[in-house]
């Protein structure tokens, strides 16, 4: 007698897979067992890259920020960065080592969030509740240096918009200490708690070739031990004149990627310190700032809490680009990585995906579905004007 | 097996505070620089209509005022983004800020949410004050 083979389809999403927002994971099922996977995305597609073609430079950069809640510093950056290559624009030394400062907060509470995510996927509430209160010291320390908790608007073409004031440094100090303190603790229970460590170790292995074969970026590269770090190999920002490491971890798994984001806390919050002590004086804002950009191409790569984020305007001159293209870590990793969950447990689901860090704000794009034959196509923008609806 | 690392700290907070507010009765007190609910002084505003072409989500309406023969700002707080733009860009830093928190959006009142500049003056019957 043969051997029945039963094959089950089950949809994770769009409501609530691993994480609170809306992607489906269609994946297929024998018995336990993965068999397959599929990354159903498009539920919170806005028309981003559309909507930056209708807005002036400046605008812009406000609006790109709103493109992800989480990382919306190193979007606005980014963007401005991008400008600035476009415009031939200077940064004063004093604003690159502001958004150095604000950049490495937000990648602090970034860090922390999806640490207290995990916990509370693998059903340790207990720890989620606690990062989460720790992490609400960072949200406040960027409400001071920025004006909002978490839409910053801080970075504006050419500079930042506001400046420091040694107050707000002492502050950022004594809280710093504090919350270094608790992640030195949180480090202890990653890396020695029985429960984590039997959900999240040899979970999602990724090898090194693997990771480097399917271009994911990050910390899920890093987790597999390839040193790669947009900071250190393309440094934007003031991030040449600031001291800091590269963690790696050789494992690969769940448990690595997210050891990788522990550590990097660390990292950031030492970088936050020498921000502040070696803090260059002078203005904060080039004297002239253009509105209008002379033709031409900009391309800006900076690393967010996530990986490797890309913007590329293309001008012809005028207050309006003429294309940007964002490119975030979080499209390359989800669709990319969702190989690793062929093959786990059902259970392991939630786990792997989480351990990505994704961010579906980032990651939607135009996708053309044609009704009649059920065939769907990615598009380039300049295809998609001369369709017919 | 070893415990559960957390055991210690969750038997110590079992002891404390809550860390969460009763929100409607208790507020977090936003930090100093809080980008709030901001309005126009209509005594300094010049009427140029810089802070409504720069508004990156279109929320500041120039409408035109005939007993005074201007046009003045009118910030629609329903669409605004508070990124402060305006504040950024008016010319004669006619706009009042404060920390005080945007409210939540209630549709049946949203004429709430529409706010009109404030003047401590009567309009002058030459019209343009100055000319």
């Amino acid at each position: 007698m043969s051997k029945q083979i039963r094959i089950i389809e089950i949809p994770v999403g769009p409501q609530h897979p691993a994480i609170h927002e809306p992607i489906q994971l269609r994946i297929w099922v024998d018995g336990e067992e993965v068999v397959n996977v599929k990354v159903v995305a498009g539920f919170n597609h806005r028309g981003v890259e559309w909507l930056a073609e209708r807005k002036t430079w400046h605008q812009n950069v406000f609006m790109c920020s709103r493109i992800c809640g989480i990382c919306n510093t190193i979007h606005g950056t980014t963007c401005a960065q991008c400008f600035e290559d476009l415009g031939n624009i200077e940064v004063p030394p004093r604003a690159r080592y502001l958004r150095v400062l604000v950049n490495e907060l937000e990648r602090i509470h970034s860090h922390m969030i999806i640490l207290a995510i995990m916990a509370e996927a693998i059903g340790f509430e207990t720890l989620f509740m606690l990062m989460m209160r720790d992490r609400e010291r960072v949200m406040y320390l960027k409400e001071l240096v920025t004006g909002n908790r978490v839409l910053a608007d801080y970075v504006t073409i050419g500079g930042v918009r506001r400046d420091i004031t040694t107050e707000i440094c002492d502050k950022i100090k004594k809280h710093l200490n504090y919350i270094e303190e608790r992640m030195k603790y949180y480090k202890k229970v990653w890396s020695e708690d029985p429960i984590i460590l039997k959900r999240l170790v040899d979970t999602g292995r990724l090898t090194a070739w693997q990771a480097i074969a399917h271009c994911v970026v990050g910390p899920m590269l890093r987790g597999s031990g390839v040193k790669s770090d947009i900071r250190k190999d393309y440094p934007y920002a003031a991030y040449d004149e600031v001291p800091f490491n590269v963690i790696t971890y050789k494992e690969g798994d769940s448990w690595a990627r997210m050891m990788v984001r522990v550590d990097e806390t660390f990292e950031s919050i030492n970088m936050v310190r020498y921000v502040i002590e070696h803090l260059p004086s002078g203005p904060i804002l080039p004297k002239v700032v253009p509105k209008k950009m002379p033709p031409g191409e900009g391309i800006s790569k900076t690393e967010a809490p996530r990986g490797e984020l890309i913007y590329h305007a293309i001008s012809k001159g005028g207050l309006k680009p003429y294309r940007l293209k964002v490119r975030t870590p979080s499209f390359t990793n989800i669709h990319n990585g969702a190989f690793l969950i062929k093959g786990a447990h059902v259970a392991d689901v939630p786990v792997i995906f989480t351990s990505f860090d994704p961010c579906i704000a980032c990651c939607e794009r135009v996708k053309v579905i044609d009704v009649r034959s059920g065939r769907s196509m990615v598009v380039p923008l300049k295809e998609l004007n001369r369709l017919r609806w | 097996m070893s415990l559960p690392r957390l055991l210690g700290e969750v038997l110590k907070n079992l002891f404390k505070k809550p860390i969460t507010l009763p929100f409607p009765k208790e507020e977090i007190k936003p930090a100093p620089g809080y980008r709030g609910l901001h309005k126009v002084n209509g005594d300094k505003c010049i009427g140029c209509g810089l802070c409504s072409i720069e508004c990156p989500a279109q929320a500041i309406e120039m409408k035109m005022f005939p007993e005074r023969k201007k046009r003045y700002p009118i910030i629609h707080y329903d669409r605004c983004i508070f990124c402060y733009r305006c504040v950024e860009v008016c010319p004669v830093k006619a706009y009042i800020i404060s920390e005080e928190k945007p409210p939540a959006i209630r549709f049946d009142k949203k004429e709430m949410f529409i706010v009109q500049p404030i003047f401590t003056s009567m309009p002058s019957k030459a019209g343009r004050e100055g000319k």
